[in-house]
């Protein structure tokens, strides 16, 4: 079971290499919106977002292309 | 009773025997009076070394260096002296508390102490004088029990191994053998692992040994076995056998020595523990008892543990119960018991049990703060067997391989679980890290099957099938390791591990799947996974942090916050909250929404999707795995804070396009910071929802209207200035009301007021003598104070009456003549354009927008400009056509912030100022465009009604001829249709006749098609048209020079104009006939 020991590996623990997207900082949220970059450029959300499939580079697509095959497979 | 005697050998060298003395003459003293006490060598040891621990004079020599000499000498010259030995007060004068029978002050060098202590093993305390043989019994535990000896005295007397080894043959070991074994045992584990069950009797003697007042062992022998009085090892020592086999370094125990074999069946109890992690320097000096020791421990250990309450309730309860060793004690020693109960009973219940993995790095900080020379040594027996692991190298293990070799589960303890948090080393984003992911075809190959198809469900019973162990691993197993990191179960469930096993699992199977040849299979472990669960808790229980979920669904932020979340799940079906069950391609033919739960990564959440979000669900642009950017979320089915593992499946987000956005894969999850990115103009979307941001350039400014609520439900629009005609006209209206009210009311008859008090009787009785009286000055002259007050008072009374009936009358009759009040709200019309960043390589017509500003706030109404470009939040679409979107907003909730020029320059130029138009240029405006014209009133129509509209033309001109226009060279005229609503015969009409002859500006005029008929411009005013009267007004700058030149003409055209009138007029004969 569980409480026997595995061989303890040698490897990297993952978290000491690289951060991750869900590690959140914790900080108080403003309410009020405030328009810290005045004078930098202005972006906008996407153009068309929705209609544009590059958004994402490629990596959506092939996300969504194994998430489909795998279903397929199932 | 057996006590020792001390008396001179010669000089320093000191002999002592064991000496009975009537059990009533030491019993029936109260430690109070010490020095007519018989002190135990163990306790002037205890005293003697005492002094010597302040001084730090813990070394010491060889145990055997003095035995001979001791032993050589003992018993031979028992003089008898009793020993008379103080305690406390003893401690004051160096060495004195040893006195010589007679009295005598004996004094003890330290070094003389020490050599005794060797000899006596004091220092050694934790050499466990037991057989190989495997024992459960609770003596096992403790080294000195107190062996029952028969003795010369009148009672039994409880003796000290000590006493045993001097007068008798009797083997401590050997007693501990005959002992019973006593129900029911608790466990503890040794160092090795192994299971020991020990008694609560053992418990209990171990209580005692450590001078647990409550029962009355403090005074006796057994405190001479008390190790923490051997202050003879260094650190050093300590650590060597802690960590390795006990060795020569290490004094051995006489009674070790005797039994020859104490060398097995090691353990490491809970207290021992204890203190070996918290040893330091106890401050022996104000040590009276020994069972303030008690309260050295507690404090040493509380302090060490700051934040691991970690107490064993158990403790108290056995410590309570009675082994025959307590008996004999309290029966012969009730009352030094009873004495020292009430003092230190409190702390002893909470003796910290505080050892384990998870706190290992404050183990190695308080290894590294010991205070050298302070270090005490464990009562117990050290540990021998060559695997074992101390806590330290526990720890060290438990981080490499992701498990516990800490046997003991613990009670609940709030420590550090994780020590990776706070990172105190940068490490790369994992965009960073991983770098771009290669082609999938490639990366599929060597995964297994179970991680291939990794999604959170399957992810959530995914089994690690580690070979080094028999089973599978899955949540339970991490479950289980998690607590034997030291993570309370008071704080996490299973349900907490599941959940969060299933993200992390998610996740990590994710990488494998994309970065394969990167990483081949090395993150997802057992250790990633527990040392994510670690960090996950020590986050989340020791630091309070809380994901984005978690803090929406406790009710602290609010779900329309900007954040990111994944798609984790894809619900075909939306049963609620619009339509019924049916397919997905069907739900959003219908106009119906879609489900899909949403993960921030720690937990997740149902969002219900809006009917465009949900076609892009049908079109495959939302998938499991995409990030969304979510901005201005609802949240529905909420009824208050709820932790995300219990919150309803009805709880559910409700997201809509105009504030949701694709979000790249490298996005982090969670909360936002800093402001979001506007939704560019041409994204939003007219069924869209609420857009949080976009940006807008102002191209045209419309003046502020006045809708009024009619008391038929319906509305009617006015200009400011017809706004303001109307208010005067209801005022004057609810003027004449009034009037005839107030004449009403004067011309009746005043009934005096006669109220049923005396004060009002009275007052109505001086008002009607003074209203008859022919002087009532005079009366009045004559009127006692308390009369005239009387009198004023009713006076007062009566006024405040007559007001409020006057008010109550003229509010009824207000109402009946329909003036009560008037239901009116301003806003303004704003036309905008979207921005288009000049960077773009997508050129196309901008879109227009016009937005309704319900209440502007005097701050828009002064600061928003034409031409200016502002970041906008607050819109909500309302409706589209072919070339405009409407959309409002609330004066009181959008911010138009201004963009900065700099910024503005970013993008395409947007505005086109307004021009004056002379009418000979018109031809050059577009259809249905709006133009501005400075010209001269050559006619007002009369007012007409036509479709439930008050219409009215009006003629202009500017002076400007037609050069394409052939007709005898007369002057351009132009036809302005005004309208107006329909609602009362009387309504005013837009432009007053008087108006002919002078200069007017016309803005917002709409180009209507001309009337080639008449030879005529035709153009319509609408709500938003307006027009001045002074062309140096600031709204009409840009047509000051063209209404000063028509202004001009107009001077010197007298005739012509006259011309143009008549041409009017017989348009409007012809039209009428």
């Amino acid at each position: 079971m569980a409480t026997e020991q595995p061989k303890p590996t040698a490897e990297d623990v993952k978290m000491d290499l690289f951060e991750d997207d869900d590690e959140f900082e914790e900080f108080a949220i403003d309410q009020e919106w405030e328009d810290k970059e005045e004078g930098n450029e202005v972006t906008q959300q996407g153009e068309d977002d929705w209609d544009d499939d590059d958004v994402n580079d490629d990596f959506s697509l092939q996300l969504r292309k194994e998430l489909e095959s795998n279903t397929e497979k199932k | 009773m057996r006590t020792w005697q001390l008396y001179s050998v010669s000089g320093n060298v000191l002999g002592w025997k064991v000496e009975t003395v009537m059990e009533e003459a030491t019993l029936a003293l109260p430690p109070t009076l010490p020095q007519q006490h018989l002190q135990s060598m163990p306790d002037l040891l205890r005293q003697g070394s005492s002094r010597l621990a302040d001084k730090q004079h813990s070394s010491i020599s060889t145990p055997s260096s003095i035995t001979g000499q001791g032993t050589g000498r003992e018993n031979e010259k028992g003089s008898g002296k009793a020993l008379n030995a103080p305690q406390s007060a003893g401690l004051e004068k160096q060495f004195s508390m040893f006195q010589t029978g007679s009295g005598k002050a004996v004094n003890i060098s330290s070094a003389g102490l020490n050599r005794a202590k060797a000899l006596l093993g004091l220092q050694d305390i934790e050499t466990f004088p037991a057989s190989e043989t495997k024992r459960t019994s609770s003596d096992q535990l403790f080294p000195f029990p107190s062996v029952t000896v028969k003795g010369t005295g009148s009672t039994n007397a409880s003796l000290s191994p000590f006493d045993v080894k001097f007068t008798s043959s009797v083997s401590p070991a050997e007693e501990i053998l005959n002992c019973a074994d006593k129900p029911p045992p608790i466990k503890f584990h040794t160092a090795g692992g192994r299971s020991i069950s020990v008694s609560s009797e053992a418990l209990k003697r171990a209580r005692s040994l450590l001078g647990d007042p409550e029962l009355g062992c403090l005074v006796d022998e057994d405190d001479a076995a008390d190790p923490l009085f051997s202050f003879s090892k260094d650190q050093k020592s300590v650590d060597q056998a802690s960590t390795k086999e006990l060795n020569s370094d290490t004094p051995v125990s006489l009674l070790s020595a005797v039994k020859g074999n104490g060398s097995s069946s090691l353990f490491t109890s809970p207290l021992r523990s204890t203190l070996y992690h918290k040893k330091s320097s106890i401050k022996t000096e104000n040590l009276v008892p020994a069972s303030n020791l008690m309260k050295e421990f507690d404090a040493v250990a509380k302090e060490s543990t700051s934040g691991l309450d970690h107490s064993i309730p158990q403790h108290g309860q056995l410590f309570e119960k009675n082994s025959t060793t307590m008996d004999l004690r309290e029966n012969d020693f009730a009352s030094k018991a009873k004495f020292l109960e009430g003092p230190s009973r409190g702390p002893l219940v909470d003796i910290s049990n505080s050892f384990g993995a998870g706190f290992a790095d404050r183990n190695q900080n308080f290894g590294r703060k010991r205070k050298p020379g302070g270090s005490f040594v464990s009562p117990f027996k050290k540990p021998r067997s060559a695997n074992i692991i101390t806590p330290l190298k526990r720890n060290d293990s438990d981080t490499a391989n992701g498990f516990s070799n800490l046997a003991p589960k613990l009670p609940s303890q709030k420590g550090k679980v994780s020590v990776r948090y706070p990172f105190h080393v940068p490490r790369m984003y994992m965009k960073e890290y991983l770098g771009k992911p290669l082609p999938i075809q490639s990366k599929l190959e060597s995964l297994p099957d179970e991680v291939r198809r990794m999604n959170p469900d399957t992810a959530e019973i995914y089994v690690f099938n580690d070979k080094s162990c028999s089973g599978c691993i899955g949540v339970e197993s991490f479950l289980e390791m998690l607590s034997r990191s030291g993570a309370s179960m008071q704080y996490v469930s299973k349900k907490w591990v599941t959940n969060h096993y299933k993200w992390i699992v998610w996740k990590l199977a994710s990488y494998e799947r994309c970065y394969n040849a990167k990483i081949s299979g090395k993150l997802l472990t057992i250790c990633n996974v527990l040392e994510e669960l670690k960090y996950r808790y020590e986050r989340e229980v020791n630091y309070g942090h809380r994901s984005a979920i978690k803090r929406i669904l406790e009710g602290d932020v609010t779900p329309s916050s900007m954040m990111v979340l994944c798609i984790s799940n894809i619900y075909s079906v939306c049963d609620s909250p619009v339509g019924s069950q049916s397919s997905l391609s069907s739900t959003t033919e219908n106009g119906t929404c879609a489900k899909v739960e949403l993960t921030d990564g720690w937990y997740s959440i149902i969002a219900v999707l809006d009917t465009l979000l949900s076609k892009k669900l049908a079109a495959g642009k939302l998938f499991v795995g995409q990030k969304l950017r979510i901005w201005g979320a609802g949240l529905c089915g909420w009824t208050g804070p709820v932790s995300p593992l219990e919150a309803s499946g009805t709880t559910s987000l409700l997201l809509h396009i105009n504030g949701t956005y694709r979000a790249h894969w490298a996005s982090r999850l969670g909360f936002c910071k800093g402001g979001g990115i506007p939704l560019s103009f041409m994204s939003i979307k007219e069924g869209g929802g609420a857009v949080p941001i976009t940006l807008v350039g102002i191209s045209r400014i419309y003046p502020v209207l006045f809708r009024e609520r009619l008391s038929n439900g319906g509305f009617i629009v006015r200009s400011e200035r017809m706004e303001a005609r109307e208010m005067q006209y209801f005022n004057e209206r609810r003027c004449s009301v009034v009037e005839g009210i107030v004449s009403a009311s004067q011309r009746e008859k005043r009934d005096p007021y006669i109220g049923s008090d005396y004060e009002s009787e009275e007052g109505a009785r001086i008002l009607r003598i003074l209203e008859r009286a022919a002087e009532p000055e005079l009366l009045m002259a004559e009127m006692t104070s308390e009369q005239l007050n009387l009198f004023s008072s009713y006076q007062a009374k009566l006024e405040a009456l007559r007001q409020s009936d006057l008010q109550k009358s003229l509010e009824r009759a207000l109402q009946d003549a329909g003036l009560a009040e008037r239901d009116i709200t301003p806003f303004m019309r704003v036309r905008v354009v979207g921005l288009t960043s000049k960077s773009t390589s997508l050129k196309c017509c901008p879109k227009e927008g016009l937005i309704t500003i319900w209440n502007p706030t005097e701050k828009q109404q002064s600061e928003l400009a034409e031409g200016q470009a502002f970041a906008v939040s607050g819109l909500t679409p309302i409706s589209a056509d072919s070339s405009t979107l409407y959309l409002q907003a609330k004066g009181s909730t959008a911010k138009w912030l201004p963009l900065s020029p700099l910024a503005i320059e970013h993008f395409e130029v947007f505005f086109c100022p307004r021009q004056s138009i002379p009418l000979n240029k018109l031809s050059e405006v577009r259809m249905s465009r709006e133009f501005d014209i400075a010209a001269v009133v050559v006619f007002v129509g009369q007012l007409y009604t036509e479709a439930h509209q008050k219409k009215q033309w009006v003629f202009v001109a500017d002076g400007s001829t037609a050069t394409l226009d052939s007709n005898d060279g007369s002057e351009t005229l132009m036809a302005i249709s005004f309208t107006s609503p329909c609602i009362r015969t009387d309504s005013f009409a837009p432009i007053s006749s008087n108006l002919v002859g002078s200069t007017v500006c016309f803005c917002n005029l709409i180009k209507r098609a001309r009337d080639n008929i008449n030879n005529l411009w035709v153009a319509e005013a609408t709500e938003n048209s307006t027009y001045y009267l002074n062309y140096d007004h600031s709204h009409c700058s840009h047509l000051k020079d063209a209404g000063a030149s028509a202004e001009r003409w107009a001077k010197i055209s007298g005739l012509r104009l006259e011309k143009l009138r008549g041409r009017v007029l017989s348009i409007i004969s012809c039209s009428e006939t």
